[in-house]
């Protein structure tokens, strides 16, 4: 099957990285982040001080007690930060020893065995759904698991550079993700290099940003928009789930793409999940104060720790508000910034803007928060990262992801 | 330059990050030759017009901006040069005046300035000149050369503002009404005062229609009324009301647009 983006677009920015795997610089705190889950309430398992091993359960959904988070590094829990309505803001794990929890595996791999072990090992925060983009509930079974083996990000890694190097764990995990749902896609970027896995259908994708989202390969596959509801889970998950089945043992890994204009040496390091961002590039910064993302440039965060579902950091210079000129063109710009952002429609919307959306509608919709005309539009099919483009040509002031996640909000309210 | 750097070139020019500020950009810089062109050949009788029309702009802009206590974007230049542009040669200046105050605070500033507006100020200052002093020449075609209006026409549309799904059909479905009536259409467009009008009112991004296919239908709606309208009167007055009924049309298109997206969205997807 072969699916072909017309639109979209290849953003240039600085500091590409080099396509090439080294081992990332030595990291002494890893943190598990709340804004990976936004909705999550934990219950907590550990207090700050407990000695932690890999896969130790660190904290579970108040609302499902059986799914875990769990550590991934052996150490002990530096702090644990609240955050707004008991959610968690970011749990600290300094770093100590290779201490790390063996698994029962199941004698028989059944649907109800991978998924108790997956659970147990905290694996199943890796699949996230649509509509909503949240972790599947407990029990739910997929329409269909979108498997998603290319990133179209700038400055991401090059998936047909990890996945050869970790080959037999990703088939291994891909082939036993084909008991979790009835129809499984795998996708990759039209010629990769990339072995197709008997039982899933493979799928090329060609095409520039967004073509590899998740939201925009399932709205070829498996169009969630009005009503069903789809699964996706990044190849590096793939890898960590098959390293799961090989081994027993969490995968205490990952492959990071360092890149953006404030980096010395961009390219692909090999680190620990939720890894401290300010050890990961240390010696590795052309300015001081460079301002470290995890995630794209387009959509990154501004946080110390590597989010559960980056596999990018950028780091860009640390951008000074402009100086306090007293000129006529500054008076002039701040005159002019002090308007509220009006949107002023150009063809660049209709070309960065998610598949089959019809941008300015949509973007009117979210702006005054018309609730019915943004589901018709097809807002239950996208989540945050697919509105980047958007906010990017549209100067930035307006946050459409933030927007659309209000609104995807109230939605869920609805259900 | 290869096709390829030349394509890259032309792509980031459209996505400079085109803020509400910023857009204003090309479409100023796409002015500057008509007025030019309108300051050689008639020095004082074009200045005096143009520099009211936007000192009173800029003064409806800056009292709605200290009221709402907001900022004042460069649009109101846009406005303000446009209109002054579009008059007719012997205007009374009393009356252009009081057209483009119209203009800006009721189909502008009222909605909260530019980008919120559904129709343009400049279209309905015109309009209700045209209708408000029927003895006046408000209908007369601008004397503006057609050479003088190329580079806006070429800007708007380089940087994504203008959009070529309006304006091409616009103009085919003018010329085969006008070619049907017996007309002569290319002599009608031919001109620089209707091009500026057909790129700046007529594909204005805010005020067409917000949607691609919608784009194609209200640009061959407002061709063909410009066109059936020219038959009887002067074509730029034709012009600006078929505009004018387009822009009030436009919202209407894009929810047939939205209606039929939904139906095909919701069938083909289940």
């Amino acid at each position: 099957m072969r699916i072909k983006v017309g639109n979209g677009l290849n953003l240039t920015f600085a500091g590409a990285p080099r396509q090439a795997i080294r081992v990332g610089a030595p990291v002494r705190t890893v943190a598990l982040l709340g804004a990976d889950t936004p909705h999550l309430r934990p219950l907590m398992r550990v207090e700050p001080g407990d000695a932690v091993a890999a896969g130790t359960p660190l904290f579970a959904d108040r609302k499902h007690p059986e799914m875990l988070f769990v550590s991934p590094a052996a150490g002990r829990v530096a702090d644990i930060l609240r955050g707004a309505r008991r959610g968690l803001d970011t749990l600290t794990i300094a770093i100590e020893g290779d201490a790390a929890l063996d698994f029962a595996l199941p004698q028989a791999l059944t649907r109800e065995s991978l998924v108790a072990l997956l659970l147990q090992a905290g694996c199943w925060p890796a699949f996230r759904t649509r509509p909503f983009g949240h972790i599947p509930p407990l029990g739910a079974t997929p329409e269909a698991i979108v498997l998603v083996a290319l990133d179209t990000r700038p400055l991401a890694a090059d998936p047909t550079v990890v996945i050869p190097a970790y080959v037999e764990w990703f088939e291994r995990g891909a082939r036993a993700l084909r008991l979790l749902g009835d129809k499984v896609y795998l996708c990759r970027a039209e010629g990769a290099d990339i072995a197709g896995i008997e039982g899933i259908e493979t799928v090329d994708v060609a095409g520039s940003h967004p073509a590899g989202l998740a939201s925009t390969l399932i709205h070829h596959l498996h169009p969630v928009g009005h009503g069903g509801s789809a699964w996706h889970i990044g190849y590096q998950d793939i890898i960590a789930i098959g390293h799961l089945l090989a081994t027993g043992r969490l995968w205490g890994e990952r492959v990071v793409a360092l890149g953006g204009a404030a980096l010395g040496e961009p390219g692909l390091v090999v680190t620990r999940p939720g890894a401290d961002l300010r050890d990961l590039t240390r010696g590795l910064l052309t300015e001081a104060g460079a301002q470290l993302l995890s995630g794209s440039p387009l959509d990154g965060r501004l946080q110390h720790h590597l989010g559960r579902y980056h596999l990018q950091v950028t780091a860009r210079p640390h951008q000074l508000p402009a100086p306090a000129g007293n000129g006529w063109w500054h008076r002039l710009k701040v005159l002019a910034g002090r308007s509220p952002p009006a949107l002023i429609p150009n063809a660049a919307h209709e070309r960065v803007a998610p598949i089959g959306i019809l941008p300015i509608p949509f973007l009117r919709a979210l702006e005054i928060g018309d609730l019915e005309t943004a589901r018709r539009l097809g807002a239950l099919e996208l989540v945050e990262e697919d509105m980047a483009l958007l906010t990017h040509v549209d100067g930035g002031r307006t946050d459409y992801g933030a927007l659309l996640r209000a609104m995807l909000d109230e939605l869920e309210a609805e259900q | 330059m290869t096709p390829a750097r030349l394509r890259q070139a032309l792509l980031t020019a459209r996505l400079g990050n085109w803020t509400a500020a910023t857009s204003v950009l090309p479409a100023l810089l796409g002015l500057l030759l008509p007025v030019g062109f309108r300051l050689w050949a008639q020095g004082p009788d074009f200045a005096l017009p143009l520099l009211a029309m936007l000192a009173a702009t800029l003064l409806w802009q800056a009292a709605f901006a200290l009221l709402r206590r907001r900022g004042i974007g460069l649009d109101g230049l846009v406005t303000g040069a446009l209109f002054a542009l579009l008059l007719p040669a012997d205007a009374p200046l009393w009356q252009a005046m009081l057209g483009l105050s119209f203009g800006v605070v009721l189909a502008e500033q009222v909605f909260g300035g530019r980008g919120r507006n559904f129709v343009h100020p400049v279209v309905v200052g015109l309009a209700f000149l045209m209708f408000s002093f029927p003895d006046g020449s408000w209908r007369a075609t601008p004397d503006i050369p057609l050479l003088a209006a190329l580079p806006a026409l070429a800007l708007l549309l380089v940087s994504g503002q203008a959009s070529w799904r309006v304006l091409l059909p616009a103009v085919v479905a003018f010329w085969l009404v006008v070619l049907g009536q017996g007309g002569a259409p290319k002599t009608l467009l031919a001109n620089g005062g209707i091009v500026l009008a057909l790129v700046f009112l007529l594909a204005d991004p805010v005020t067409s229609a917000a949607t691609n296919p919608g784009r194609w239908l209200h640009g061959a709606l407002v061709g063909a009324l410009a066109g059936l309208f020219a038959g009887g009167s002067e074509p730029f007055g034709a012009v600006v009301f078929a505009i004018l009924l387009g822009s009030i049309l436009a919202p209407l298109i894009d929810s047939g647009v939205i209606a039929v997206h939904t139906r095909r969205r919701r069938s083909g997807h289940g």
